[in-house]
């Protein structure tokens, strides 16, 4: 969620006209934004990430412009600056990619330059991915010599002083200390070199995609001319930030400059404003939509989302169009399409349900599962429905179990909740846990949860799989080894399952009152050790802090749900 | 008040009730306490035998704000352990005279020490001497009439019994820490007129009836010749316990039942996946954000890839389209980063994979399972939940019929009041958010998402049917059933058992 903050009275200017706000709430809507909140100054807007042409003051209202009709399709047009960038082979390790261009005359003050900033940092954070697929650099344009040159050079030889500081760094220095390369240092962690971009005086502009030079680096608001350079990893994303860019800094009024970037290979010219010209049929819109639209409306819906219609050809009906050069988002024709449902209003669909047979049912496990709870509720015990991700804590230590013997245990490295760092394998441990949680509600307590829980599996692409199980708790002053045994023995009875309990020392039960529970199929075929029964250790209880006897069985039921 | 059957009142009275009936007939009004030492019983029979009168009308309880001592919790030691001039006096008694450095011995602490002897001093009981640098303390007079009339003060105070204000305010300074006033509910027992009727009925009668019928009593005949007691059968009956699904199987189920009403076959997969079923099989881009370790629980371990000719299909559409007409991400595809194992971020996985292994044109299916997100545990957050997802597969499949299944399947549920916004998912377009009209909140709230699946996600799986698609989360939908704040109520081992035992039957 990319939340855009624009002036109220600002919007109005942009767009010419004045909306209240629930004219606005639904122009937003509709067109697929959120008005979040607002207050008499602020709109806050959340926007969705496959709009960052949106996400400016400017981008925003010249949406709004064409969805209300005040704007047809502007055509942009760009002049060549005679700039060169020359890039060297050593960046092609590290960050091979790097456009920009010029923007002239901004007539900049306070307001303009806290917007650009603004929006630089919202497209660092969304469609750059946190700098790292791009990121954006603006300079004076009267302080740099050109040519530029785009290079890479080793960390402790970078020397320069970064914005915000009176002391001159070396590459390495700026990551450890600086706030910029402390906090974007992770995009140069494995890399020899770092990248640097300098101008033919050989003064330092950059240290993409970290910080600008103080020197030569910094904008302020007496700047009315700017060089506007984007580095990044994937050459798409640095032509279509450029587009994005370009088309703001037109909008806010200035006048924009090409620049070329000469690769070793090839030369490429930025903003590139390469505009696809795309044929659309309406039968396809009318297969997505399920709509009869003419052509005329559809060139009229096309054109309230920024498109122009070059050609309307009636005799195939289809249109031809072109799509704006600052639109990201669109990969394929179904996205245009979406964009004429946008305009022609969600709310004017009427929703149809189709002829189409189909016969529903539930999975056999769904099924076994059901029938096991409704028996379990039968004989008074409380669905429990604990959590899967849990602590080694309670799964193992608490439950006298060596971590380390447990061959199914999953690690999870890096989980936000401390509370969190494995996924559980037997649900018992958790069903003790949400005895001790509901400690006030006194005794007895008799609780079951049957659900799945993870375990090692060679054969599956994953080496892991889900299996499900049945674990059933009783706790009171007195709970015996009988009183779960019985609960054990009646569901078998009724599942019609051959069963016996074979004495096995289990470190989380009293020894010689817990066992193994082996089944019998149709077929005589024994399942050995698919459950554990028996009275929960006193160590186990003391762990837990829990004061009542525990008698419990857990038990996969995989191998049932064939057999009943 | 006239129609009320008095004869009938007397008859329902238990044994422990006409008990109690000729106490309270002995004064007009009369307070707990008094009942407690008179009738010798436990303050829960009183007033479990209290409240069954006033159900009966008998009684009324008239509750009277008044300002009372008690003790503090210095004043509650004193008890147990003896006023701390008392225990230095009858030390004295014994002892005569001793060194002030040897008070300590007697178990007074400091504090308690300053205060023995300043009240001693005080009420003249001992003298203080300097002998050569020691300091000496002396019983004078062994008349303690002074500090018993402070005991007998506690005392009353710590029964609850009423003392006379001015013999307080006579020993305030010694009295200053032990007690503080405190305004109590004092609650006052009056019978009612029926209650004087009922008592004349009773007073002289024969209490034989028959309270519990057992076997007993069946067999040796004796309710041939007694009465029953008549019962109340208005009163109010203890709780109990039960067994009970967890609310959340039963929005389950509610949902499930939906599904399967529509023609949905149900689909499972499990919680531990490949990058690539959990996002590169539907066109999820390799830089998506949700792919963050911020937000998906990565397992630092790798699994292995479906069939070599999927995933270069999967490769293709993400870097340039392959043959869909879609330019595609034009971005480096990694198998690497695909074979990473992870908890699945969604259910869709399940999806695909019955794409996959193929399924009938037309086909509807649905599943119910957990999905995990790398989350800060709070009020509106876990790290699981559960997702609801549902897709239909046929040919011709168009936006319209997508709103017309979503309205049907939320009107099963309850939800009639529903509308449509755009909105954007990596592997669905058109996109839509289901909105439905919290009327408790008065506002619309989001409940689902749904869409089109993309040409690039359904080409590796050569399907040229369209397949519309929703999901939603379980916990969303059970919290607005149940009206709950805190999805912990809802989800995991911190929810009450009594919640999971009373919760009412779903409905919206």
């Amino acid at each position: 969620m990319t939340i855009l903050e624009i002036n109220r009275k600002r919007l109005k200017e942009l767009i010419n006209k004045e909306l209240n706000i629930n004219e606005l709430e639904e122009i937003f809507f509709d067109m697929g934004m959120e008005l979040d909140k607002y207050d008499k100054e602020m709109l806050y807007i959340d926007i969705t990430p496959d709009r960052p042409d949106m996400l400016s003051d400017e981008g925003l209202a010249r949406a709004i412009r064409y969805y209300l009709e005040i704007d047809k399709f502007k055509d942009y047009k760009f002049e060549d600056s005679g700039v060169e960038i020359f890039v060297d082979k050593k960046v092609e390790a590290v960050r091979p990619y790097i456009g920009a261009f010029i923007a002239k005359n901004l007539k900049m003050n306070k307001g303009k330059l806290n917007d650009i900033i603004e929006t630089q940092e919202k497209l660092h954070g969304t469609f750059c991915r946190n700098r790292k697929s791009a990121a954006i650099g603006i300079y004076p344009l009267d302080k740099i010599m050109p040519p530029l040159y785009y290079t890479a050079e080793s960390p402790n030889k970078i020397s320069f002083k970064p914005l915000n500081t009176d002391i001159v760094m070396t590459g390495f220095e700026i990551l450890e200390k600086h706030e910029k390369g402390i906090k974007y240092g992770f995009l140069l962690k494995n890399a020899k070199e770092y990248p640097l971009l300098i101008d033919s005086k050989k003064n330092i502009l950059s240290m993409p995609p970290i910080i600008n030079s103080g020197l030569i680096g910094k904008v302020d608001e007496s700047t009315e001319n700017v060089i506007v350079e984007v580095t990044g990893i994937t050459e798409s994303r640095v032509e279509q930030l450029i587009n994005i860019l370009s088309a703001m800094f037109a909008d806010i009024g200035a006048k924009i400059y090409t620049i070329k970037t000469n690769y070793e290979k090839y030369i490429k010219v930025y903003p590139s404003m390469k505009q696809n010209s795309i044929e659309l049929s309406n039968d396809y819109v009318k297969k997505v939509l399920g709509l009869n639209i003419e052509l005329k409306e559809i060139e009229k819906l096309l054109a309230r989302m920024g498109y122009k219609v070059t050609k309307i050809n009636k005799e195939e009906n289809k249109v031809e169009l072109v799509v704006p050069f600052y639109r990201a988002d669109v990969l394929h024709e179904i996205d245009i399409v979406d964009d004429i449902a946008r305009a022609y209003k969600l709310s004017n669909i009427k929703p149809e349900i189709p002829a189409v047979s189909t016969f529903g049912n539930s999975l056999r496990k769904t099924k076994v599962t059901e029938f096991i709870r409704t028996l379990l509720v039968g004989m008074g015990f409380t669905e429990a429905l604990t959590l899967a991700l849990t602590n080694t804590k309670y799964q193992y230590d608490n439950m006298n179990i060596e971590a380390k013997d447990t061959k199914d245990i999953i690690n999870i490295p890096e989980a936000k909740a401390k509370e969190i760092n494995t996924i559980r394998t037997w649900i018992l441990p958790e069903l003790i846990r949400a005895l001790k949680a509901n400690e006030s509600f006194g005794i007895p307590i008799k609780l079951f949860e049957i659900n799945d829980v993870c375990a090692k599996d060679d054969r599956t692409e994953t080496n892991y799989k889900n299996i499900t199980k049945l674990s059933v708790i009783i706790t009171n002053q007195q709970a015996t080894f009988t009183d779960i045994k019985q609960i054990l023995n009646m569901l078998m009875n009724i599942l019609n399952v051959k069963y016996i309990v074979e004495e096995q020392i289990h470190s989380s039960f009293i020894e010689g009152r817990s066992g193994c529970i082996n089944i019998k199929d149709k077929n005589n075929k024994e399942h050995k050790d698919i459950g554990i029964i028996g009275e929960i250790s006193p160590n186990v209880l003391e762990n837990f802090a829990w004061r009542y006897p525990i008698a419990a069985f857990e038990i996969n039921i995989e191998p049932f749900i064939n057999l009943i | 008040m006239q129609n009320i059957n008095i004869n009938n009142i007397s008859e329902m009275l238990s044994k422990d009730e006409r008990i109690l009936l000729i106490e309270l007939a002995k004064n007009k009004t009369t307070n707990f306490t008094t009942l407690e030492n008179n009738l010798k019983w436990e303050y829960a029979k009183i007033s479990r035998n209290v409240l069954w009168l006033e159900n009966k009308q008998i009684v009324k309880i008239f509750t009277k704000k008044t300002e009372s001592y008690v003790l503090t919790k210095r004043g509650e030691e004193v008890i147990t352990k003896g006023l701390p001039e008392r225990r230095l006096f009858d030390y004295l008694l014994k002892n005569k005279n001793i060194s002030l450095k040897s008070v300590g011995d007697i178990g007074l602490n400091e504090a308690e020490c300053n205060i023995a002897i300043g009240i001693l001093k005080k009420y003249n009981i001992i003298n203080i001497e300097n002998n050569m640098g020691a300091i000496l303390i002396k019983l004078k007079s062994s008349d303690d009439s002074r500090i018993k009339a402070i005991e007998k003060l506690i005392n009353l105070i710590k029964d609850n019994i009423k003392i006379d204000e001015n013999k307080v305010k006579e020993v305030k300074e010694v009295l200053n820490r032990l007690v503080e006033k405190k305004i109590i509910d004092d609650k006052e027992i009056v019978m009612t007129d029926i209650g004087k009727k009922v008592y004349q009925i009773i007073k002289s009668e024969n209490i034989d009836t028959i309270e519990i019928i057992t076997s007993e009593i069946l067999k040796n005949n004796s309710w041939k010749y007694k009465k029953f007691r008549k019962y109340d059968i208005k009163a109010p009956v203890p709780p109990m316990q039960l067994g009970r699904y967890h609310p959340l199987v039963n929005v389950m189920n509610m949902v499930m039942d939906a599904f399967i009403a529509m023609g949905f076959e149900e689909m499972e997969g499990p919680w531990v996946e490949t990058a690539f079923w959990d996002m590169d099989s539907m066109f999820i881009p390799q830089d998506h954000p949700a792919r963050d370790v911020q937000d998906t629980f990565y397992l630092n371990k790798y699994g292995k890839l479906p069939n070599a000719e999927l995933v270069k299909k999967v490769k293709e559409i993400q870097e340039n389209g392959y043959d869909t007409g879609s330019v595609g991400y034009q971005n480096k595809w990694d198998e690497e980063t695909a074979k990473e194992l992870l908890l699945r971020t969604h259910s869709t996985p399940s999806t695909f994979k019955s794409l996959y292994k193929g399924v009938n044109n037309p086909t509807k299916m649905f599943s119910i399972g957990r999905v995990f997100r790398n989350e800060n545990l709070d009020k509106t957050h876990l790290a699981e939940f559960h997702q609801i997802e549902g897709f239909v597969l046929a040919d011709d499949l168009n936006l319209r019929n997508l709103m017309g299944y979503l309205k049907e399947f939320y009107s099963l549920l309850g939800i009639k009041n529903i509308k449509f916004k755009p909105t954007y998912n990596p592997y669905t377009e058109p996109s839509m958010e289901v909105l439905y009209y919290h009327t408790h909140f008065k506002k619309w709230v989001e409940i689902a998402n749904s869409g089109i699946f993309r040409p690039e996600a359904l080409r590796p799986y050569n399907i040229n049917a369209n397949v519309l698609g929703w999901g939603l989360a379980l916990e969303r939908l059970a919290m607005i059933i149940y009206d709950i704040k805190d999805i912990r109520e809802i989800l995991g081992h911190e929810c009450k058992i009594d919640f999971i035992q009373n919760y009412h039957y779903p409905k919206l």
